[in-house]
């Protein structure tokens, strides 16, 4: 790996770290989203088409998620994020399609964003030093210091994001693609998993949601769908 | 500086500081830190900085708080109206307990539970498409109600005080769930099908209703099994375990 490869790999989990900010610490106002998220990676590194194409598959998966009160979920958003960055990455060595590389990647979608969440609840325990700090600063009457400290949790929340990025794209910008063309028989397999995997995020989302005539609804909905894609010729 | 500016610049302090209400979230006391930024301008305007008072206010609103991050800011301003302006700190504690309490609840259903999705499903057809604008307009049906959300409880709670309890209930953005529920059930069958391509990788265009069936006949059951209690994490796992079986065994041919 060439020094230009781990530089870009370090910068693309510094915008993985700083689009994750917008998760929880900074703003909420959905950048941090796949489908935003993945555009922004994809135009970093020169190929906006495939970061669309990634954000938006990953964003499916991020659809039923629902944050409540302080509960912590698994992290869809983070596992979307370092998967579309992943994906921009990786070698796409002949016989290998795009929906394959999705699927494979998806094959680590839970177990990072069970990771992910386990890395939040231990900066969401960690925090609490923050108060402190800013209570023994307010006693002093330290209040700009006090502001300073409140804030403090950005920088974990940064690192939460930015550390397994910088491991995985590290690793990744590490390899050869060789593994990739030995296991090019498993593309359609993964191919038809990919298929499958917005269908039944969709449908988890309508199930999450339903109320009362939501059959109604899904059926108009498909209704039009089925008329706007016989309407493309 | 006359009044009307002062509190309009109070308002703004209050709500570019309330983007950072979850800059140090912890399991203690959540979002106390956050809080605490947010109203500290506020109360350095009733006390002078290094003054005991200002450090007992301070630590006072260093205790526990959480609500809605979008209505956060609201909070804060009832707090910033009611206690810093007319000094009834008894009554702005009161209020803050209630409203953080009903504001969180209603804010999570509303802005996380049905606006994010449905923004999310606005624009997945148009980048399914191809148009590189979509996520443009994710954050922008998502971020307008959003921002002027943010911005109208802040200005409110300032002018309003405790009356804000009776202008919300006026308000009663909960009516808006329910047809977002249906929206989202429509958008996300119309997205089903545009989805449904068969074989996997055709293109988005053209297709015809055979094309579509099975694609649609798995989205129709993902539902009724998912409507069952079955997670969406378990039917990943397992389609994952098939995938993975699958391609060892080289059961599906190129």
């Amino acid at each position: 790996m060439s020094g230009a490869d781990f530089a870009d790999a370090l910068r693309a989990a510094a915008l993985v770290g700083v689009l994750g900010l917008d998760q929880v610490a900074v703003g909420q106002c959905m950048i941090s989203q796949p489908l935003v998220g993945g555009v922004i990676l994809g135009w970093a590194c020169g190929e906006p088409g495939l970061g669309l194409l990634a954000g938006v598959f990953f964003q499916f998966l991020c659809l039923t998620d629902l944050r409540v009160g302080g509960s912590i979920p698994p992290d869809n958003v983070f596992a979307g994020l370092l998967g579309s960055a992943v994906f921009l990455r990786l070698p796409h060595p002949a016989g290998w399609s795009d929906g394959g590389m999705l699927g494979l990647i998806t094959l680590f979608f839970l177990p990072v964003a069970y990771l992910a969440r386990l890395l939040e609840v231990r900066i969401c325990a960690a925090n609490r030093f923050w108060g402190t700090l800013a209570e023994s600063l307010v006693g002093l009457g330290r209040f700009r210091l006090a502001q300073a400290a409140a804030l403090g949790g950005i920088m974990l929340f940064f690192l939460k994001a930015f550390l397994p990025a910088a491991l995985t794209l590290v690793a990744v910008s590490l390899g050869s693609g060789a593994w990739l063309a030995k296991l090019v028989g498993m593309n359609e397999s993964l191919e038809l998993f990919a298929w499958a995997v917005p269908l039944v995020a969709l449908g988890g989302l309508v199930a999450q949601r339903r109320r009362a005539g939501w059959p109604a609804a899904v059926a108009a909905g498909m209704g039009a769908g089925v008329l706007l894609a016989g309407s493309f010729a | 500086m006359s009044q009307a500016p002062r509190e309009t610049a109070l308002a703004l302090g209050i709500f570019l500081r309330s983007f950072l209400v979850q800059a140090s979230w912890n399991f203690k006391r959540m979002q106390n830190l956050g809080f605490f930024f947010m109203l500290l301008p506020a109360l350095a305007r009733r006390s002078p900085r290094g003054s005991t008072e200002l450090a007992q206010a301070s630590l006072k609103h260093l205790q526990f708080f959480n609500t809605h991050p979008y209505y956060a800011g609201l909070v804060a301003g009832v707090v910033a109206a009611e206690e810093v302006r007319r000094g009834d700190a008894a009554l702005a504690a009161g209020l803050k307990r209630s409203l953080m309490c009903s504001l969180g609840g209603i804010g999570d259903e509303f802005f996380w539970a049905h606006l994010k999705p449905l923004a999310a499903l606005v624009a997945l057809p148009l980048a399914l498409a191809g148009h590189t604008a979509a996520p443009v307009i994710l954050l922008l049906v998502f971020n307008g109600p959003h921002l002027a959300a943010r911005w109208w409880g802040v200005s409110t709670a300032l002018r309003r005080g405790r009356e804000i309890v009776a202008v919300l209930q006026s308000r009663r953005l909960t009516r808006w769930i329910a047809p977002f529920a249906l929206m989202i059930a429509a958008l996300a069958g119309c997205t089903a099908v545009l989805l449904s391509g068969w074989p996997p990788g055709a293109t988005f265009r053209g297709r015809s209703l055979p094309q579509v069936a099975p694609g649609s006949a798995l989205f129709l059951a993902s539902i009724l099994v998912q409507a069952r209690g079955i997670t969406l994490e378990r039917v990943l796992l397992g389609l994952s375990a098939v995938a993975l079986l699958a391609g060892v065994a080289g059961v599906v041919a190129p």
